[in-house]
């Protein structure tokens, strides 16, 4: 009995030692990112900045390829229960990974830490909810599609870039010149036909509807309004006022199209301004930045990624990875994303910070894209979006590039977005 | 009644016999391992994902039968459809591979027939691009390819010609990413040839200059049924590889333009992440497995019967 006693008596003293020492320990959480070299020595400097503020976590930071390899290796990470606590991930996978269970909402430590959400842009914000619960924060967001032009031609040539799609066929008649031949020498505009983030929202303003029913099991993209919206475009193109890019390289002509000054303007992502500006000023040219035009509805695609915590992630971990997030939205970190990229801001805390302001001064065309911070939506969240926005991208270019007429390419299109719907 | 001494009676193996069976077994054990971990143990387990509803995600997941295999073969669905699409599309591409450095390989193994040094030189060219990384070799011909800035555009520009979106155009994408696989190919395949001429016994060839055959006849006759197995081996081991070409599609057109490109494993690849069906992608993989092994084993077969080994 003795023995017994002085054995519990040791274990009691063990373990009175031992706590402290376990609760001294740092949570350590793993954060898998996919932004490229232009911002990461700075992202570091503010995730230094976090472990200094909160001496109980330790960030390891690791990049994981682009938003597509990214997702692949989580997946494989989340089969073999060795996730990272938080991911960047691309907004278009949120409804998929949250409806998988491989997210974790973070409603609970929100509520917890009291924690006022509404300072995120409203639809930036919900594009990271699914089915009433928020599985994390937009960080990396973009307006899809911004429209960059060419502020030296426009002034130039007196040309007003057009607020509505009723004023853009005029606007396309004046900034498109053509050669004795009658051929396009610079086209109006180019428009990013490979992704539907780009030229969805043409669609939308216009008033057509992703799906005609709730449950999102048919599709409205062959609606009369669709239609109308193909055959404006159509007529665009078929006129060269128009260039629809599409296929491999299609994105580096179109930027170099508004670069070398073969397009007056394109629509492309707010996340390419570090690029545009700096390459048109190196031609001589100064950039100039609008909002789409708009329709029946002003509103344009969120495009970019926000932050997310792993369901399969330790409860401490997730604590921590909840505090990490919230700290990268913050306007300093935020600011280094604005900064490096073109990226917006995602909350208005953000865009009345001296820092931002500060770099609306400089950089005055941003303004333009800040003032509509709450007309930016996300895609549509059904799991199967991105097979039938690929053929929605396809449908498009066989008819504006192969010659298929509307009616015919539209009922093949539908046809086959319904059988990737009656798949699911 | 006398019985017959049975001489059927296995001979007990010596101790001596069987520490040398055993040492045998073990010196091939790694290698088996390897394969039994690597190979065959993720060939059993294909199938049996193929007949699971797992994304990958879920943890928890159902066996559903042949319910994959029902989609893919069903004309209902769009399984079918791309089955049917992304075959043909492969075997389109193995059969320009295939035949283009075969013919190609065996055309510049009898032009670099011969030990001059500048036949070396030009030799060690041909074969340097299989040396270089698909992805490197590939984003030059991005640049090569491309519809605006492009070498070969600014080429047809030059001569007046409309230029060509030879990656964007669903009539030239596939034969622009077989090109480029040739170019990667074609000097590997010479160099397997023209090792398998400088093997061949001169006295055939002695011999038919005796019987008064030309070059083109020496060549019908007398080297095409020789070099038959090193042919057969070419055959086959490029088509496994161009059955299953992946990296090529992936980095030159992503399967586009309207699934033009769109080959069974670059299939396989986007119905597992990128559509997150990886019980549907596994079906396909076990399918494209059956399909390889027939052709295999009917190449072997074939080639048993016409191609000629006594060289």
């Amino acid at each position: 009995m003795k023995k017994l006693l002085s054995l519990l008596l040791a274990l009691a003293m063990f373990a009175g030692l031992a706590l402290p020492a376990m609760a001294e320990e740092p949570v350590t959480i793993e954060f898998w990112y996919s932004f490229e070299n232009q911002m990461v020595e700075q992202i570091m400097t503010v995730i230094a900045a976090f472990e200094e503020a909160n001496p109980g976590i330790k960030v390891k930071p690791t990049y994981a390829g682009s938003y597509n390899e990214s997702n692949q290796k989580l997946l494989a990470a989340h089969a073999a229960n060795a996730v990272p606590a938080v991911q960047q991930t691309v907004q278009t996978s949120i409804a998929t990974f949250a409806e998988n269970g491989v997210l974790a909402p973070i409603d609970q430590y929100i509520a917890a830490n009291n924690d006022d959400m509404s300072v995120y842009a409203k639809g930036m914000y919900e594009a990271y909810s699914y089915n009433g619960q928020q599985y994390g924060v937009p960080a990396f967001c973009s307006v899809c599609p911004t429209m960059y032009y060419n502020k030296t031609f426009a002034t130039n040539e007196g040309i007003e870039i057009p607020k509505t799609w009723e004023e853009f066929d005029a606007f396309l008649r004046k900034a498109t010149v053509k050669d004795e031949n009658g051929n396009t020498t610079r086209y109006g505009c180019s428009f990013a036909g490979w992704g539907s983030a780009y030229f969805g929202p043409i669609f939308w303003e216009n008033g057509v509807e992703a799906f005609e029913d709730e449950e999102m099991t048919k599709t409205g993209l062959g609606s009369e309004k669709a239609v109308n919206v193909i055959k404006m475009l159509k007529g665009w193109v078929d006129e060269g006022l128009v260039k629809w890019c599409y296929g491999t390289n299609a994105s580096t002509n179109m930027r170099q199209s508004l670069i070398d000054g073969t397009s007056f303007a394109v629509f492309h992502t707010c996340a390419v301004y570090s690029v545009y500006q700096p390459a048109l000023a190196n031609n001589g040219y100064e950039v100039g930045v609008a909002f789409p035009p708009s329709g029946e509805k002003t509103i344009a695609d969120l495009g970019g990624s926000g932050l997310t915590i792993m369901a399969k992630a330790t409860e401490a971990q997730k604590e921590a990875a909840y505090k990490f997030i919230r700290w990268l939205t913050q306007p300093e970190g935020n600011l280094v994303v604005i900064k490096a990229t073109g990226y917006m801001p995602v909350t208005t805390e953000c865009l009345e910070s001296e820092g931002c302001k500060e770099w609306v001064v400089a950089n005055p065309e941003l303004k333009n894209l800040y003032d509509h911070m709450d007309d930016v939506y996300a895609a549509p969240a059904s799991p199967v979006w991105s097979d039938i926005a690929t053929k929605w991208s396809d449908g498009l270019a066989q008819i504006f590039l192969e010659g298929v007429d509307v009616e015919t390419g539209v009922e093949n299109m539908i046809e086959a977005i319904n059988e990737i719907l009656a798949d699911m | 009644m006398s019985t017959a001494p049975n001489t059927t009676k296995k001979k007990k193996m010596s101790p001596y016999k069987l520490r040398g069976r055993l040492a045998d077994f073990g010196y091939a054990l790694p290698a088996l391992l390897f394969f039994i971990v690597f190979t065959y143990y993720p060939v059993v387990e294909l199938f049996r994902i193929s007949l699971t509803n797992w994304n990958l995600m879920k943890d928890n997941y159902a066996y559903v039968g042949f319910k994959n295999y029902i989609w893919l073969f069903s004309s209902t669905g769009t399984g079918l459809k791309r089955l049917t699409s992304s075959l043909s599309v492969t075997f389109l591409y193995t059969l320009g591979e295939v035949f283009g450095s075969c013919v190609l390989g065996l055309l510049l193994a009898l032009l670099f027939n011969r030990m001059s040094r500048s036949f070396k030189i030009m030799r060690t060219l041909v074969i340097l691009p299989k040396y270089v990384t698909i992805s490197a070799s590939a984003l030059v011909f991005l640049w090569l390819y491309n519809e605006s800035y492009g070498v070969f555009n600014q080429l047809y520009t030059a001569l007046g010609v409309t230029p060509v979106n030879w990656l964007g155009n669903k009539d030239t994408a596939l034969l622009s990413v077989i090109v480029f696989s040739l170019w990667r190919s074609v000097g590997y395949a010479m160099m397997i040839y023209l090792s398998a001429i400088k093997g061949l016994s001169q006295d055939y060839f002695e011999a038919a200059a005796l019987d008064g055959a030309n070059g083109r006849q020496i060549f019908r006759y007398i080297t095409v049924p020789l070099i038959a197995p090193t042919t057969l081996f070419l055959g086959v081991t490029s088509f496994l590889a161009a059955m299953k070409v992946y990296q090529t599609i992936e980095m030159l057109t992503a399967g586009g333009p309207y699934e033009a490109t769109n080959v069974i494993v670059y299939w396989i690849y986007s119905l597992a992440f990128k559509s997150y069906r990886l019980d549907r992608a596994a079906a396909v993989g076990v399918v494209f497995f059956l399909i390889l092994l027939i052709c295999t084993l009917v190449t072997m077969k074939w080639s048993d019967r016409k191609v000629n080994y006594d060289a």
